[in-house]
């Protein structure tokens, strides 16, 4: 039974890279909820968890990046994210789809985990915009003042998630590639 | 790319697309549940510290890097605190003295029924969609869903529209949800206030369905015309802009809120008042 409890290095160092992934998706939330809540970078309010969940994603691979990207946009829908339970799809299915295309068809690197990143906030904040479109009667030019800007500006954010991402998947790596 | 969707991944897709539209059914049905208000809970706390620690920042950024603003600032202040005084100095009557010093009155003595609760703001809805932000006050302190935040002058803020043990949602009065009953103060002409966030005029208010024949003037008090959920001569903002709506018949008028949104830190909530 107390076999059963014991912890290998290998599982501590799997537990330490996905606790950090999860404190960098927590600080993406605070940064964006807390400090950029009220504030505006060029006239926008960016949008830094897709950025953060579609990088680990395409990182970690479809399976463990998924679920990744499954509990970090239910965590994120529940701190009372304005997109709604839309965000629990986008932030899913984008960076998985994202990270199948890039195992099968891109190379796993830098300018193909923009290219996803750009893809995942763009299709979010669309779908967001069209729910609001149908529903609310939001302004038209909503998509241009506000969501391009947002798009753009979230985007400044993902070389240094990019860096951060990459320096904690090495935790353990060594083990896992043996 | 077919081989690579392994069972899993299919499991996490499907799972994705199930809670999407669990999620989406239960909270339109019974609004926030307990899970995303415990979420909540455990949140505010980090945001709390988060928010103190921004504050800290932006003083000591502030003060290193806006002194030369400061200085500017300060100077004129001393200006008009000796303007002030030379008029208060010049003042013939004491019933004009009494009249100034009745308007320096706190807002308390002003509404010997109002009882406050004062709460700062741990954070902002961070979305182009809404305008909200979170106290790091609930239902410990005595608050309750739909009472009415202020500011410390008697300024509407916004309205409660969620609330957990330690935090309150405030839905402000610029979110286009938000729809406040007022009158002109000094025609005294009545409408409705609805924020005008989603009509593309951010941070502008809208006052609809105001008689066609009504007389609108730039600068005119908009205030509340109290309710069972806010008490009445609160002020929402100033009339900036007037024409005929839609129909043709009825007038509107935009605002400017009279709050001032940006510098916003601490918010009052009315917890309680007579409504006459």
């Amino acid at each position: 039974m107390l076999d059963k409890l014991y912890i290998t290095p290998k599982q501590w160092l799997r537990i330490l890279r996905w606790t950090l992934y999860s404190l960098l998706l927590l600080l993406a939330i605070l940064l964006q909820t807390v400090v950029f809540g009220n504030r505006t970078l060029f006239g926008t309010h960016p949008d830094f968890v897709p950025v953060v969940i579609a990088c680990v994603c395409l990182r970690e691979g479809a399976e463990r990046g998924g679920t990744f990207a499954l509990l970090g946009s239910l965590f994120w829908y529940l701190t009372g994210a304005e997109q709604g339970s839309v965000c629990i799809v986008t932030l899913t299915v984008l960076p998985v789809v994202g990270s199948l295309l890039c195992r099968t068809l891109l190379a796993d690197r830098f300018l193909p985990c923009l290219l996803i990143t750009l893809v995942t906030l763009f299709v979010e904040q669309t779908a967001m915009f069209l729910l609001k479109f149908f529903f609310d009667g939001l302004s038209g030019m909503f998509f241009v003042r506000k969501l391009l800007p947002c798009v753009a500006v979230s985007l400044l954010a993902q070389p240094l998630v990019y860096w951060l991402v990459k320096r904690i998947a090495k935790i353990g790596a060594s083990h896992e590639s043996t | 790319m077919k081989k690579q969707l392994s069972p899993r991944v299919k499991a996490i897709l499907i799972l994705a697309v199930v809670l999407s539209v669990v999620t989406a059914i239960v909270s339109a049905l019974f609004g926030t549940t307990w899970i995303g208000k415990t979420v909540q809970a455990v949140m505010t706390p980090l945001r709390s510290g988060v928010s103190a620690i921004t504050r800290q920042v932006e003083r000591y950024y502030n003060y290193v890097f806006g002194y030369e603003a400061l200085e500017a600032e300060n100077d004129y202040l001393e200006q008009r605190i000796m303007q002030i005084e030379d008029e208060v100095r010049t003042a013939d009557s004491l019933q004009r003295e009494n009249e100034r010093l009745r308007e320096l009155l706190g807002l308390s003595e002003e509404h010997t029924d109002y009882r406050f609760c004062a709460a700062y703001i741990v954070s902002w809805d961070s979305s182009n969609w809404k305008s909200s932000f979170t106290i790091g006050k609930g239902t410990n302190s005595g608050l309750a869903k739909g009472m009415v935040a202020i500011t410390e002058y008697g300024q509407v803020v916004g309205l409660i529209t969620d609330i957990g043990p330690n935090w309150a949602e405030i839905t402000t009065i610029l979110d286009s949800s938000v729809e406040i009953s007022a009158s002109i103060a000094s025609s005294g002409y009545t409408g409705v206030v609805q924020g005008a966030l989603n009509s593309g005029n951010a941070g502008k208010l809208r006052m609809n369905y105001l008689p066609g024949e009504a007389v609108l003037r730039n600068n005119d008090q908009v205030v509340t015309t109290g309710s069972s959920v806010y008490p009445k001569d609160l002020i929402l903002g100033y009339i900036e802009d007037a024409s005929f709506d839609e129909t043709g018949v009825a007038k509107y008028a935009m605002l400017r809120p009279a709050a001032d949104f940006d510098g916003l830190e601490q918010v009052f909530i009315v917890t309680q008042y007579v409504n006459e």
